[in-house]
Parts: C-alpha cells; sequence; structure tokens
C-alpha cells in the first residue's frame, strides 16, 4: 500500500490534527517505512490453533451499586473555559 | 547522611527505627543533593518539596510502616493529586489532576514520600527521553549518553541517588530498557499485576506499571505494596499476591530458558559479552539451570507491537482534545478548528505519528 500526502492528510483530519505542510510529506515516508516494516507479518502462517494466553481473567462484573465520584467542581478545575457548571466550547451548530 | 541515600530501603528503615536519622534530615540531604546535581542531569521535570517535608514530619511519627519515610520519584505519566502531571507533553502542561494512581495511594498509605516527577518520552512514547516537551535527560554514568527510556528520568533519579524508589510504566520496554542502560533494576511486572488506574494510557492492554530500584530487594518491597486487585481497574489481577521478600530469599530451584534469538544480528559486542557473564554467573551459582531454548517468532514482535501499541494510543489520545482539561488554542473558532489546533500545538511529532494511525 502506497501511503502518499493525500492519504496522511485524510488520516489527520480523522484523527482532528492540523498538520504542517513539512510534517504531511515527513510523515508519508515515516508511515510508509513502518508499513514495509509491518508487512513481514504477512509470511506467517496463520497457526491452526490459537495462542494460549495465561492470564485469563475471570469477568469483569461488580454489583451495581452507586459510589461515590468525582465532585462537579474537582472535575472542572482543570477546565479551558467553563460557564457555571458546565465545560464550554465553541459554538457547535453554526 | 549520603550513606543512607545510596544504600538499600532496609537499611534506611533500620536507620530510622533506630533513630540515626529522620526522614526530614533524609528528605532534606536528598533535596541538597538533586538542587546539587540535577541541573547536569535532568532527571526531575518538578519537584514537590513543601508536601514531601510535610510528609516526613508525618512518616517520623510512624516508622512501622513497610515504607515510612522512604523517598520515591514518579513518572510524570502517573496522576499525582494536586501535583502538575504533563506525560512529557506541552498539551497537559498546567494539569493538575484531581486524584492519585492507585499505586501511589498504596504507596503513601505504606509511608512513602513523594520527592517529584520525573521526565519522560512524551506520553511514554519513545525509548530515549529525547521524546519529551520540556527537557533532556543524560545517563548519569555519562552525560553524553542517553539514559534511556521512555521512563529515564526515574532510571536516570535512581542511579544518581536523587531518590530511594521511582515508579516508571512499560509498555514495549519502558521500565526495562532505561534500568538497563542507567546499571539499576528495573521491574515489568506481569500484565494486571498492579492496577493501571491513574496512569495515563498509550496501548492499553500492554501499560503496566513497576518499579526502578537499585537492587532487587528493594524492587521487591515496592511490588509487594502497589501489587494486588484494584477495583478501579477491572484489568487488574485478583490472583493472590505471594510474600515477594520470602520467596526472593529461597527461590527453590529456577530454570532460566535464555532464547538463541536474542543473540542475532544487531547484538552490540558489549551487551552480549556482559549478557553472557551474567549466565555464566547464574550457572555458576549451583542452584539455576541454564537452559538454551528458541522463540522462532521473536523477530516479529516489533511488527506486532506496533500495530497493538499505536491502535491502542490514536484511541486512547482521542482524549486530548482541549474540552476538559490541558492545552486549548487560543486560535479555533470553531469546535473542529478547536480540535485540530489543540492537538496541533500540543502533541510532539511522535505522539501525532501515533495519533495518525
Amino acid at each position: 500500500m502506497k501511503i502518499d500526502r493525500d492519504l496522511v492528510l485524510e488520516i489527520a483530519r480523522l484523527a482532528r490534527i492540523e498538520l504542517r505542510a513539512d510534517e504531511l510529506d515527513l510523515f508519508a515516508q515515516q508511515l510508509q517505512d513502518i508499513l514495509q516494516y509491518i508487512e513481514k507479518l504477512n509470511q506467517v502462517k496463520q497457526p491452526s490453533e490459537p495462542f494460549s494466553y495465561r492470564n485469563v481473567l475471570p469477568p469483569a462484573l461488580r454489583p451495581d451499586e452507586v459510589l461515590p465520584s468525582l465532585p462537579v467542581e474537582e472535575a472542572l478545575r482543570n477546565a479551558p473555559e467553563r460557564v457555571k457548571r458546565f465545560f464550554k466550547v465553541p459554538r457547535i451548530i453554526p | 547522611m549520603i550513606e543512607f541515600l545510596r544504600g538499600s530501603i532496609a537499611d534506611l528503615l533500620q536507620a530510622y527505627r533506630s533513630s540515626r536519622t529522620t526522614p526530614k534530615e533524609i528528605l532534606y540531604s536528598l533535596f541538597q543533593i538533586i538542587d546539587e546535581h540535577d541541573h547536569q542531569i535532568g532527571a526531575f521535570l518538578r519537584l514537590d518539596r513543601e508536601r514531601a517535608l510535610h510528609d516526613a514530619d508525618a512518616a517520623g511519627k510512624d516508622l512501622e510502616k513497610p515504607l515510612a519515610g522512604i523517598p520515591l520519584a514518579v513518572k510524570d505519566v502517573i496522576s499525582t493529586r494536586d501535583l502538575e502531571t504533563t506525560c512529557g507533553s506541552r498539551i497537559l502542561r498546567g494539569y493538575i489532576p484531581p486524584f492519585d494512581a492507585t499505586a501511589l495511594t498504596r504507596l503513601r498509605n505504606a509511608g512513602a514520600i513523594i520527592v517529584g516527577k520525573t521526565n519522560c518520552d512524551e506520553f511514554a512514547m519513545g525509548s530515549s527521553t529525547e521524546n519529551s516537551a520540556f527537557q533532556l535527560t543524560r545517563n548519569p554514568w555519562n552525560p553524553e549518553y542517553t539514559p534511556g527510556g521512555s521512563s529515564g528520568g526515574s532510571a536516570a533519579a535512581i542511579a544518581s541517588c536523587f531518590s530511594m524508589a521511582a515508579l516508571g510504566s512499560d509498555t514495549g520496554g519502558s521500565i526495562r530498557q532505561p534500568a538497563s542502560l542507567c546499571g539499576i533494576v528495573g521491574l515489568k511486572p506481569s500484565y494486571g499485576r498492579v492496577s493501571r488506574y491513574g496512569l495515563a494510557a498509550f496501548g492499553s492492554s500492554l501499560d503496566c506499571i513497576g518499579p526502578l530500584t537499585r537492587s532487587v530487594e528493594d524492587a521487591a518491597r515496592i511490588l509487594q505494596i502497589i501489587a494486588g486487585h484494584d477495583p478501579a481497574d477491572s484489568t487488574s489481577s485478583s490472583a493472590v499476591v505471594p510474600d515477594y521478600l520470602t520467596e526472593m530469599k529461597a527461590p527453590g530451584r529456577l530454570r532460566v530458558g535464555v532464547p538463541k534469538e536474542y543473540f542475532g544480528e544487531g547484538i552490540d559486542p558489549q551487551v552480549g559479552a556482559s549478557v553472557e557473564a551474567a549466565i555464566h554467573e547464574l550457572e555458576q551459582s549451583g542452584s539455576i539451570e541454564i537452559k538454551q531454548i528458541s522463540l522462532p517468532h521473536t523477530e516479529l514482535a516489533i511488527a506486532v507491537y506496533y500495530i497493538i501499541a499505536t491502535a491502542e494510543a490514536s484511541s486512547n489520545l482521542s482524549r486530548y482534545d482541549g474540552v476538559r482539561y490541558g492545552h486549548r488554542s487560543a486560535a479555533a473558532k470553531t469546535l473542529r478548528e478547536m480540535y485540530e489546533n489543540t492537538r496541533a500545538e500540543g502533541f510532539g511529532a511522535e505522539v501525532k505519528r501515533s495519533a495518525s494511525r
């Protein structure tokens, strides 16, 4: 698979990261190199039996109890912008 | 005082209990040593002097706790209540967590005193600590060399005797490799042995918190406290926590596997020689059997790691969006621009690559 500038631009758009023009070219090259490196995995034949995994955990279920959670003021104390008890963001609906 | 700070946790505890020194005295000397030398090393991003000295006072009154008055350094990807936690990233500059990581809560309850936060690669993504947004950390044995990473600040702090123990995190070698490069002990516990609650997520199915120390016994003492199930991390193991100090002193018959693939192409001759010497030493001890083995998939490990770690990282990094905490771009007018500019300004190159996969 070929990674070009346009593909990096599209991925960056999906990841919501604004990339500079020089980063687009650099990342296209670097991601291409990484992709090429991991292509060595294609040589592996699928084993008939799945590999075993030692640390099988029991299902992580617990009783549905109300427990204390972070107080609103604590949760808001790092907010870049707030209004009353809410996080404030730029207008969403134009 | 310096001899205690170079010694073991057990000896320091003994010195406290026999009133040869006090936690406050030790913390004063420790900060003095850090002030004198850390400008050449760059192990710490910030110190927590006031609280440490306050806690040292309290620790001096209850010396029966297993880590009473033991100084501890904490990698900056681990959440510390009321103490800035940046993960080595501009995007979290100024972030003051409202909670402690579980591992840290347990260590504090055991009497440990937090000295400060150590430098690391941004969000633990790197192997040299050069990807920190803030500073370089140098190897205390040779300042021209890297301390390794991503827990390079923790490893350098321990090798420099800036702390008795440190916490690091390991996703793909980030405790083991810097410990090795700084000539100290680093332990990556089995996945799930230590709660990840309060560890900034990188590759959630791989991330582990573990100790960096100057001896195996000290590592056992730290692991003893931080291991065990935590309701706040459903992936933490409920397996019984053994008594590591006892097991360490009487391990029974051990068999050590030496995978032949680890000695293949690319190994530095000096590294190869010192590993061989260590194997020889284990063999000479008489109670340890060395067995040559083969792990044929070794050469695929990094490729597999890259897929898993970055896939998980790109999801985990989505929370840094400028909404609830951390940096928010001042330039943005729309929500979309706020996300894109915030992340462009806040993330370094390696993290941008990880997020874009």
